[in-house]
């Protein structure tokens, strides 16, 4: 096994899962329109160029598989075999098979399972399918070998052109006879590289050498594993074949031997691919996929650039590290100009006192002295403005430079929404229910952090729509409803956040049995239960613990479901909505912020140290008197506009120490909104609004809970970000 | 006479090469005592500067420090090891002392910090000079030393990384 360069296999890596997202997309399409020739061709694509990358690293048993789909897959591209749905079913199992493969690789180890072999041999039976084709007896006549060096192959393999084959048909004319001979090298041999030199020796004894490909200069220069011969020899195969069958060295031979009639329909192929080369490239994807597909391939390669996440983050962390400097560089300017103000007006000053001075002596020098000292104290106030001027132009391009790295990150939630329509599929199948997924807004950017974080509530909502959404198809008939279920997933830009909607027109949510379920399980007493709107009733699905799922299936209905989803998508700081329409639909909504890495947040004091507040968690700020806070049931509260508000302190919560009050008796309240409910934290003081740079902690080792990141703030101090939910959810229960 | 020099550095050659050597080690000080760290986990030594005490940890956990971006955690190595540390506060730590460093210390994925006041020298830890065996774990009182290191008529405790890693992520 040659020792391949880790990059190189990660590369393959990298594209051949890319490859095989696409792929399962089309296959999908397929499904729906069997006669999607552009998804066939993409899929051929993916196929190929996932084999040739297969081949390259050396991955066998992922060249194997590939290499049989690939066959099976320009049958169907020739219309040769129409895919069944069935197909399409095994088509996709092969797609797991290789995603289960590269994964394998990507641990290190390599993949080996009867189910491949099973996975094989159903694709035979695909391919078995095949009607004999026209030029049947054609294909009688050259024997076995035929089946590997194929016309078409020759032409792409032996690089053969309209001389080439004027010669061979002259040569043919004179009797000779004319080989293609193509011969698969072992890999491991000790001395592969001298293989092809030592087949060319043997021949030229034998038979005169019409052409080499790859050409000999390029043999010289690396191992090719397969290499072809054009010869023309008085031996027949026999003869050739055992002259050139050194074991150790060749894994097999292919001889075909070139009659009249090949040479005519070479002609007539080289004909036809320089024809199409100049016709449409789509026509071009159409008949010969592999000649354009690479092409295509190669330009989309030039046109991006893989950089690993991680260098982007770097990227920012210094990109941050600047911006704290620029605001030091800005400070410094700030203290230069006051500075030269009060040179200016003291130097003001002293000029005229000196001029009081009854000076002795050489008076002329005296002005010099203060001519030079006042021409250099202005060029030193000219630097100075021109120093503002640089900062202020240093000041744009780093917002400027700061957009664009965080663009960056910015991926389409394509990324996140390409695993659903499969899983779907399978997760209806499953149930026996017929579901149409809709995705809309693919191309809505979503900041790559999240790609991760999001995956997991989507699918856990995906799921509820149809464990609980969807009805059956016969009840859905029943209804008076079209017998597919539609699911509606949707991704938006809205302002500052990311709205993900889903709806589903199934039974929507039953709020009744809600309401009961949860009087059952004692979250809410009858009496408030009265008392709770319907949406507010509706927002019972977010408690621990509370389903309405009469059967637990494999799939949700533990009573884990939504309360999680509401968990994960506050934690990266978002906010989940729900609406329902008896019967007709249900529709979950999800809010996220633009980006993970920045927040807008309420930077502030306590114990003299910094805080920032998101300011998406803050309702208000207002300024109270120590007077106004009352203990109403041992709970401090104070009134807001006629309603009175528990308050929790960070200082007491942070330090235990009593609440920090100003010397004229004032303390600041930052209203935060908790559910329903408005609560009041104090802190020492209210800095500004600013941009904040969001810095994860090592939570395995920082262990606070209401801090899980923190920034830096301008003077290079660090100020701990505070997830409001969590400490006001501590702080009451404890007290 | 350049044979004779020659001899003799081939002579020095084929004793080094008789102690076979174990691993190089840093040694620092801790008040008056020292001690070594394996240089195999330490990514850096920086000179200390400000650390931040996040509230409602440990008091081991001296803070959090800004190390060119990323903000990672300090322990008081003196506080684990059980001697009084003075510099523990519940706000920020501003050291003016110049000959106090960090030494930066990264277990697989995780970096953190440990504050000492000052280093001592490098020392090349080898078969001659180096022991460790069950009698460190009772000699020293807890498992946080691999071995000792022998040198200028010190015993100097090696530091077992591992163990260290392990402590800290139990605290609080």
């Amino acid at each position: 096994m040659p020792d391949f360069s880790e990059e190189l296999i990660k590369d393959f890596l990298d594209e051949a899962f890319e490859l095989l997202d696409i792929m399962e997309q089309n296959l999908l399409i397929l499904e729906k329109n069997q006669g999607d020739s552009k998804s066939i061709n993409e899929i051929f694509r993916c196929v190929h160029t996932i084999k040739g990358g297969a081949g390259t690293v050396g991955f066998k048993e992922i060249q194997d598989l590939t290499h049989i789909m690939e066959d099976v897959l320009d049958l169907v591209r020739k219309k040769l075999i129409l895919l069944k749905f069935e197909d399409i079913s095994i088509l996709l199992s092969c797609r797991d098979e290789l995603e289960k493969m590269l994964t394998l690789r990507q641990n290190g180890a390599s993949y080996l399972d009867d189910s491949t072999n099973a996975l094989k041999e159903k694709i035979y039976s695909i391919k078995a399918r095949r009607p004999a084709p026209k030029n049947e007896a054609q294909k009688l006549k050259t024997p076995e070998p035929a089946e590997r060096i194929s016309a078409k192959q020759t032409i792409d393999e032996a690089g053969l052109s309209h001389y080439d084959l004027s010669l061979i048909s002259d040569l043919l004319n004179k009797g000779e006879n004319i080989f293609i001979l193509k011969y698969y090298f072992n890999k491991n041999y000790e001395m592969k590289e001298v293989s092809s030199f030592q087949i060319y020796a043997l021949l030229n004894d034998v038979s005169e050498i019409i052409k080499i490909n790859p050409a000999l200069d390029e043999l010289e220069k690396a191992f090719y594993p397969q290499v072809l011969f054009i010869i023309s020899t008085d031996r027949d195969e026999n003869a050739l074949r055992d002259k050139t069958n050194l074991t150790d060295m060749i894994e097999s031979i292919a001889i075909l031997k070139m009659t009249p009639d090949t040479v005519k329909n070479l002609d007539q192929m080289i004909e036809q691919k320089n024809w199409k080369q100049k016709t449409v490239k789509e026509d071009v994807i159409k008949e010969s996929g592999t000649e354009a597909s690479e092409s295509e391939v190669q330009k989309r390669n030039l046109s991006t650039l893989r950089v690993e996440s991680w260098k982007i983050d770097e990227l920012l962390n210094y990109l941050g590290e600047i911006v704290i400097i620029k605001a030091a560089l800005n400070q410094l300017g700030i203290d230069f100009e006051s500075a030269g103000n009060d040179i200016k007006s003291t130097l003001r000053e002293f000029l005229n006192g000196v001029l009081k001075l009854n000076l002795t002596g050489d008076s002329d020098i005296v002005k010099e002295k203060n001519a030079v000292l006042l021409n250099t104290l202005n060029k030193l106030f000219t630097s100075f403005d021109a120093y503002a001027e640089s900062l202020q132009k240093i000041n744009r391009i780093l917002i400027a430079l700061q957009e664009n790295v965080m663009n960056m990150r910015m991926v389409p939630i394509q990324m996140v929404f390409s695993r659903f329509p499969r899983l779907i599929r399978d997760m209806a199948e499953r149930k026996n229910k017929k579901v149409n997924l809709v995705i809309e807004g693919v191309e809505t950017e979503i900041d790559k952090g999240m790609v991760d974080d999001i995956f997991d509530p989507l699918i856990h909502i995906l799921r509820n729509s149809i464990d609980h959404g969807i009805e059956m198809p016969e009840e859905r008939l029943k209804m008076g409803k079209p017998e597919t279920g539609k699911m509606v997933l949707k991704a938006t830009h809205e302002g500052d956040s990311i709205v993900i909607e889903l709806t589903d027109d199934g039974k929507g949510i039953d709020i009744d049995a809600l309401k009961k379920k949860a009087l059952e399980s004692g979250f809410i007493t009858s009496d408030t239960a009265s008392k709770l709107s319907q949406k507010e009733l509706l927002g019972l699905i977010f408690i621990p613990g509370l389903s309405t799922a009469k059967l637990v299936t494999d799939m949700s209905g533990r009573g884990v479901g939504m309360d999680v989803v509401k968990r994960k998508i506050e934690e990266i700081g978002g906010s989940v909505g729900v609406s329902t329409k008896r019967g007709k639909e249900t529709k979950i909504i999800i809010h996220l912020p633009l980006t993970l890495a920045i927040i807008q947040g309420l930077l502030v004091l306590v114990h003299s140290m910094h805080y920032v507040i998101p300011v998406a968690s803050v309702e208000e700020t207002v300024i109270i008197k120590a007077g106004d806070l009352r203990e109403i049931n041992g709970k401090l509260t104070f009134e807001l506009r006629g309603k009175f508000i528990p308050v929790m302190s960070l200082e007491k919560y942070f330090y235990h120490n009593d609440i920090p009050v100003a010397p004229d008796g004032k303390i600041f309240c930052i209203v935060s909104k908790y559910g329903e409910n408005l609560v009041g934290i104090l802190v020492s003081d209210v800095l500004g609004e600013q941009d904040i740079v969001i810095k994860s902690l090592n939570t395995k080792l920082i262990k606070s809970p209401g801090i899980s990141a923190a920034t830096i703030i301008g003077n290079g101090d660090i100020g701990y970000i505070i997830e409001t939910g969590q400490i006001i959810a501590q702080n009451f229960k404890s007290a | 006479m350049e044979q004779k020099i020659l001899n003799k550095r081939i002579e020095e050659k084929k004793q080094v090469k008789k102690t076979q050597i174990l691993f190089q080690a840093i040694s620092f000080k801790l008040d008056e005592n020292i001690f070594a760290m394996d240089v195999m986990n330490i990514v850096e030594i920086i000179f200390a500067h400000k650390i931040y005490k996040v509230p409602n940890t440990d008091s081991r956990l001296l803070g959090v420090l800004n190390l060119r971006g990323n903000i990672l955690p300090v322990y008081s190595l003196k506080a684990i090891l059980g001697l009084a540390d003075s510099i523990a506060s519940d706000g920020r730590i501003e050291i003016e002392e110049s000959d106090k460093y960090i030494i930066m210390i990264r277990k697989e994925k995780d970096t953190f910090g440990i504050l000492i006041d000052g280093i001592y020298k490098n020392i090349t830890a080898d078969e001659d000079n180096y022991r460790t065996g069950a009698f460190i774990e009772k000699w020293s009182k807890n498992s946080l030393f691999k071995g000792v290191i022998l040198e200028d008529s010190l015993e100097i405790l090696v530091v077992n990384v591992d163990s260290l890693f392990k402590y800290i992520i139990m605290l609080k």
